[in-house]
């Protein structure tokens, strides 16, 4: 698995920026600037913080999507994937 | 007046318990203040009878207009009539307050009502509230707390 | 078995002009056709929407046999959903009430669900990959009741595609629902009190002809109602109130000629009420400070022609009765031939005093409570009549009084109080939608 770095993403629909640092997760920076996210598992399982991804390239660590899913790299678990780019633009 | 002591409250709630099973009912309404009450709630932890339903909740008229009943010719739902009978733990006190007169006993128990074939055995927690009127014991209010007070429940027709 | 089964004719014998045959009340083949086709070819009460206030917040019941959540979802509407997993079959809620959250989680494969029932995710999904997933039943998500209608706060549901739309089906028997909502100076219910839940050993029946049997309680209530007359006598002679108890019940003693004069509306598929010109709620006491809510919210004359409708049982096919004065409701749930559990339920109107919420729980608890002895009264008669159907000598139950054959013909009517066309009505309606998806 690769080092975490930081994670700059964009939430397209309510125009909002965060940056993610290298010891959260996505979904734990959501949820603490009052983003309410869907999510359970938080271990890439359950599928429910399943999100589209617009821009960038995520860094798959999820247990739930197939190979080709992967490859597509159109939809993402932000419970426990991260980026491969240094910007991800999500649909939220 | 003197005030009672822990074994004449054991003792009140022991033998309101016998009244009931050998159906003495004139004496075991006569146990109850005249504006005592019989409570027995339909919520888990219940605190207001007034707007919150409850299975029971008598002042002495209701509970007169039950033992009548259970009395009558016409009363067909007690041909044959029903039995019960209490298996009480010993009743623990609760609070003595000698200046207020008032005395809280808590009592758990068994109790089985049963008519023609069919027996329903019940657990419930007695919370008896007691008062010294005239140099004996009465009841202010008698709480009933059935371990299943908001179960589908057969018909309970005499007192716990 | 097999007397009944693909046997429209049968089924439609069993229901006389003025007699039913026993196995309405005892066989169990026809109690499981009721399941299958009564209980899906009409409008059932599922719940009230103040139940669920909440977005994510549900309630679990059934219809007929089938466990049924009703629940809130995230744009406010309310759902009425199957209560089984489409994975596997597990119940998706195991409390009665509460709330999802954002989503409905199966508990045993944690399946999740939006709160409309939709698919929202299913863990470590990959494992379904070329499987066709996508055409199972599964993937559709929790299965909807196919009808649904929130009238007024009541969430009623019809799980079959034959019978009528709801309007059609309940027609002018909603004026009752309608002034119980009215009553509200708000014109609002919120359910209120708890529900008291009193197990019968009886056809569900019996307790639905019940409501409108106005022919008993001289006879069977003797024993309370007669008793608690008596009694208030002796401890209060001569007294110009009456204790709150004594209120209630006393009125079960009217003499014939008040029930008669009381009248009973017949209305179509079944529907109809008692208390049509008065009734046993009609000389309650005034609730201090209600009725000056009440104009104050409609103006003298509305108000006044609200609490003058004193409707007593209004009964809804097959197995839902209002009681718009008391603002009770009671619902009779069949679970075997035998065994009818009976649900009752009281509504806070709101802006009304509290004092008015403390009479209805009142009664709800002297009459309808497993501890009521106006209840024993009833459930001994159910229960004996339970039993003595089994006697082979005569298998017809009469419901014959005030019989006139041109009856047939009038679909509504407002009739004598002692009539038991109300009753032949709902057996009509039973025979009709028995058979209507045979
Ligand atoms: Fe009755």
């Amino acid at each position: 698995m690769a080092e975490n770095t930081e994670i700059e993403v964009e939430l397209k629909r309510s125009g909002l920026t965060f940056l993610v640092p290298p010891d959260k997760s996505i979904l734990q920076v959501l949820i603490e600037e009052g983003i309410d996210p869907m999510y359970d598992c938080q271990r890439g399982e359950c599928g429910i913080c399943q999100v589209v991804v617009l821009e960038g390239v995520p860094d798959h660590r999820d247990h739930i999507l197939s190979d080709d899913e992967h490859a597509s790299n159109k939809v993402m678990q932000i419970c426990v994937s991260r980026a491969k780019t240094p910007r991800l633009v999500l649909d939220l | 007046m003197s005030a009672p002591t822990d074994q004449d409250l054991i003792g009140f709630v022991v033998h309101e318990a016998r009244l009931i099973d050998q159906h003495r009912f004139e004496e075991w309404l006569d146990l109850f203040a005249e504006d005592g009450h019989y409570w027995m709630p339909l919520e888990w932890g219940q605190t207001d009878p007034r707007l919150t339903t409850s299975l029971m909740y008598d002042d002495k008229v209701l509970l007169r207009i039950r033992i009548e009943r259970l009395k009558g010719n016409r009363t067909f739902s007690q041909k044959p009539k029903s039995r019960c009978h209490h298996v009480l733990q010993t009743p623990q006190i609760e609070t003595r307050d000698e200046a207020a007169n008032q005395y809280v006993t808590w009592t758990p128990m068994h109790y089985v009502e049963t008519r023609l074939d069919e027996q329903e055995l019940y657990a419930a927690w007695a919370t008896h509230t007691l008062t010294m009127v005239g140099g004996k014991l009465k009841i202010k209010l008698k709480r009933v707390d059935l371990v299943n007070c908001d179960a589908a429940l057969r018909s309970i027709q005499l007192f716990m | 078995m097999g007397r009944y089964k693909n046997n429209a004719k049968a089924v439609h014998d069993l229901v006389r002009e003025t007699e039913v045959h026993r196995d309405v009340y005892i066989d169990q083949e026809v109690f499981d056709l009721e399941m299958d086709h009564l209980f899906a070819n009409t409008w059932i009460y599922v719940g009230h929407d103040s139940q669920i206030p909440n977005v994510g917040d549900y309630y679990g019941t059934t219809i007929g046999r089938q466990p049924v959540l009703m629940v809130r979802h995230s744009d406010g509407a309310v759902h009425v959903l199957y209560n089984r997993c489409p994975h596997k079959g597990t119940r998706i809620t195991i409390d009665t009430c509460g709330n999802a959250g954002k989503f409905f989680r199966c508990p045993y494969h944690a399946w999740s669900f939006r709160t409309d029932g939709s698919l929202l995710a299913i863990p470590l999904r990959k494992g379904y990959e070329n499987t066709g997933l996508d055409q199972s039943e599964a993937v559709k998500g929790i299965a909807h009741v196919k009808h649904m209608k929130n009238y007024r706060g009541f969430v009623f549901a019809k799980m079959s595609d034959s019978g009528p739309g709801f309007e059609d089906y309940f027609g002018e028997s909603l004026s009752t629902i309608d002034n119980m909502v009215d009553r509200s100076p708000a014109g609002r219910l919120e359910i209120a009190g708890g529900v008291l839940r009193y197990m019968h050993n009886c056809n569900w029946k019996m307790l639905v002809e019940n409501l409108t049997d106005t022919c008993h309680p001289m006879a069977a209530h003797e024993a309370s109602a007669g008793t608690a007359i008596e009694v208030w006598k002796k401890m209060a002679p001569g007294a110009n109130t009456k204790h709150p108890a004594v209120e209630i019940y006393a009125p079960f003693m009217s003499p014939y000629e008040f029930f008669e004069k009381m009248g009973i509306r017949i209305w179509r598929n079944g529907h109809g009420h008692t208390g049509v010109h008065h009734s046993i709620h009609s000389d309650y006491s005034a609730i201090p400070g209600y009725f000056d809510n009440m104009v104050a919210a409609y103006g003298e004359t509305r108000a006044k022609a609200i609490l003058d409708e004193n409707r007593h049982n209004t009964s809804y096919f097959p197995n839902f009765t209002v009681k718009g004065p008391i603002q009770s409701i009671r619902l009779f749930k069949p679970l075997a031939p035998d065994k009818t559990l009976a649900e009752s339920w009281t509504f806070r109107l709101v802006d009304a005093p509290d004092a008015l919420l403390e009479r209805t729980l009142t009664y709800n608890r002297l009459v309808n409570a497993p501890t009521s002895i106006l209840g024993h009264d009833d459930l001994e008669m159910y229960e004996r009549a339970q039993e003595g159907l089994h006697v082979d000598a005569n298998p017809w139950v009469n419901i014959q009084r005030l019989y006139d054959p041109a009856e047939l013909e009038q679909e509504t009517a407002v009739i004598n109080g002692t009539s038991e066309w109300q009753m032949r009505n709902q057996f009509r309606a039973w025979s009709k939608f028995m058979t209507l998806s045979m």
